[in-house]
């Protein structure tokens, strides 16, 4: 659906993106980045309010920029918080689909149906100006999904829901991934986007430092060890057994004696291993978790590499 | 055009707050005309109407030309919300050509209310029974298109272009008509003036340079200068609005 070739961005002697190359399809994609990093600039050149410096952008096979085709297709959730404060949520939404060239009945019927959606039914009539983060986000989700898009672009909308909100939300993206489309997210936050897909794009000074699904990009940080928390109550006897496996290159015992964390470069020969150490030498281990499977982790070591 | 476009722009930007200040205006610029009227041993009437309204009623179209073709484009960047505008299906020429056209009506009817104020005082109640007030309506609206288009083709090429744009409307287009040499084709003013029918009676050395320079300047020519600016402008911002980037401000620098 969506195609970036070679692609760079610079703003004066600034890059915003550096030489991308990446095919999006449907399902949930999340663009993951700090500021700065270029995803909000990768968001304007697929809804075609940028030209790329360099390398091209195509959306459905065509040139996004002021395409009117292609916005047939698209809905576009800002990162700006911006609006005409003047008018209702409602008037509001019913004002960009007439924009996008329905009817007065059409526009209207369709403004009911995605503010429902969205969950606004009861505050669409309140002036903008009064408007929460949380339901700014939620008016622009609408908008969004007047056409019914095949593309939906969403930049940084998490920010300001509540926690039940965030679960509607999502589940709401979720449901439109099912459906075929294309979801694309964009966030700083990287537990929020773990909720959602484990398709991932990790951006970083406009440099796009790996995408695919999260276990795979995992695999290509192996090189870095990976870390494994066991809880044990004999956590200085388990450090011992894991340390005698010639791919554990350290143990280290927590100050409370509940646990051990080991670093390894072979985590998936670890794992196989683990089962018949325990058994073998009748360890009493309570659980594992790998801190590294958390987004956060992977992009702290994709960016420190 | 885009009628939704239009209409909702249009109702934007004749919201009973944007009309107070103009309506103001039009009340001063009646109480001047009365206090002329007090001080002016020449009694009220065409003489001082046809004055009045080309050293100042015709500044007014540039005012609120300046005033309204913000609203057109660059004030959405300002706000940020030029974003919704631009991702629309509606294709961005006919976006600019349609609130452009919304913005001429509204500089038109924002003018035309200090007009029929000057006129009120200066004709009486039964102004719009003279000719030459509905001329100047006419020529108003020619000049609202004609500044208009100007305007909003500077404020795409330009950011922050208001400082210039009333630099052109309170300099340049005061002081260039009165200016010896042939600069005074170079101002939009000169042309509204051209075909005004106003007695050719003068009271001053300002009105009397404007007369003297607007009655060298062959009326057809002046038609078809002020279309010309009008269309050629408007259809210039839409194409450059279609080719170039306008994104929310803070990143635009």
């Amino acid at each position: 659906m969506i195609s970036f070739q070679n692609c760079s961005v610079w703003y004066g002697q600034v890059i915003g993106m550096n030489d991308i190359t990446v095919e999006i399809g449907p399902g949930v994609t999340a663009l993951l980045g700090q500021n700065g990093a270029g995803k909000t600039t990768m968001m304007r050149l697929i809804t075609g309010q940028m030209h790329p410096t360099t390398g091209g952008v195509s959306v459905f096979g065509m040139d996004p920029f002021a395409n009117v085709e292609v916005y047939k297709r698209l809905g576009y959730v800002p990162d700006i918080d911006n609006f005409p404060e003047h008018l209702s949520g409602r008037e509001f939404v019913y004002r960009m689909a007439r924009m996008n060239g329905m009817t007065h009945e059409g526009a209207t019927m369709r403004t009911d149906l995605v503010i429902g959606e969205v969950g606004m039914a009861d505050r669409c009539d309140k002036r903008l100006k009064g408007y929460s983060k949380g339901m700014r986000q939620r008016i622009k989700l609408a908008q969004a999904m007047l056409n019914d898009p095949d593309i939906i672009l969403l930049d940084e909308p998490l920010n300001g829901l509540d926690p039940i909100g965030r679960r509607e939300y999502m589940d709401y993206l979720g449901a439109q991934a099912l459906k075929g489309k294309a979801v694309i997210v964009s966030s700083h936050i990287l537990f929020e986007v773990e909720q959602m897909t484990r398709s991932i794009m990790l951006m970083h000074r406009g440099r796009m430092l790996a995408s695919g699904d999260l276990r795979a990009i995992r695999e290509l940080i192996d090189r870095h060890p990976h870390r494994i928390r066991i809880q044990t109550d004999q956590p200085r006897e388990v450090a011992s057994r894991l340390m005698a496996l010639p791919y554990v290159i350290s143990a280290e015992v927590d100050p409370n004696d509940i646990e051990v964390e080991i670093r390894t470069k072979q985590p998936a020969m670890f794992y196989d291993a683990l089962p018949g150490l325990v058994l073998d030498h009748g360890l009493r281990v309570y659980g594992f978790e790998s801190p590294d499977n958390n987004m956060e982790s992977v992009f702290h070591y994709l960016v420190e590499a | 055009m885009h009628a939704y476009v239009f209409t909702s722009t249009l109702k934007d930007m004749l919201r009973i707050g944007r009309f107070i200040p103009w309506v103001l205006l039009a009340i001063v610029l009646g109480l001047v005309s009365l206090l002329w009227d007090q001080m002016s041993r020449i009694p009220v009437g065409a003489d001082q109407y046809g004055m009045l309204v080309r050293l100042i009623v015709y500044r007014i179209v540039a005012l609120a030309a300046a005033m309204f073709t913000t609203m057109v484009i660059s004030q959405e960047v300002e706000q940020k919300t030029i974003v919704y505008l631009v991702t629309r299906t509606v294709p961005r020429n006919v976006i600019l050509f349609s609130r452009g056209m919304a913005a001429v009506v509204a500089v038109t009817v924002m003018s035309w209310i200090s007009l029929f104020a000057v006129a009120f005082v200066m004709l009486g109640p039964g102004f719009l029974g003279e000719s030459m007030v509905w001329m100047d309506m006419l020529i108003m609206f020619l000049g609202s298109v004609a500044y208009t288009s100007l305007f909003i083709f500077v404020t795409l090429i330009i950011n922050r272009a208001m400082i210039a744009i009333l630099a052109f409307t309170f300099v340049w287009e005061a002081f260039v008509p009165i200016l010896d040499g042939d600069m005074y084709l170079l101002t939009i003013s000169t042309y509204m003036s051209v075909l005004a029918t106003h007695p050719n009676k003068t009271f001053g050395a300002v009105a009397a340079a404007i007369q003297n320079n607007a009655s060298a300047v062959n009326p057809v020519y002046a038609w078809i200068v002020l279309l010309t600016v009008g269309i050629g402008f408007l259809v210039l911002g839409g194409w450059w609005f279609s080719k170039n980037e306008y994104l929310p401000r803070e990143d635009a620098e």
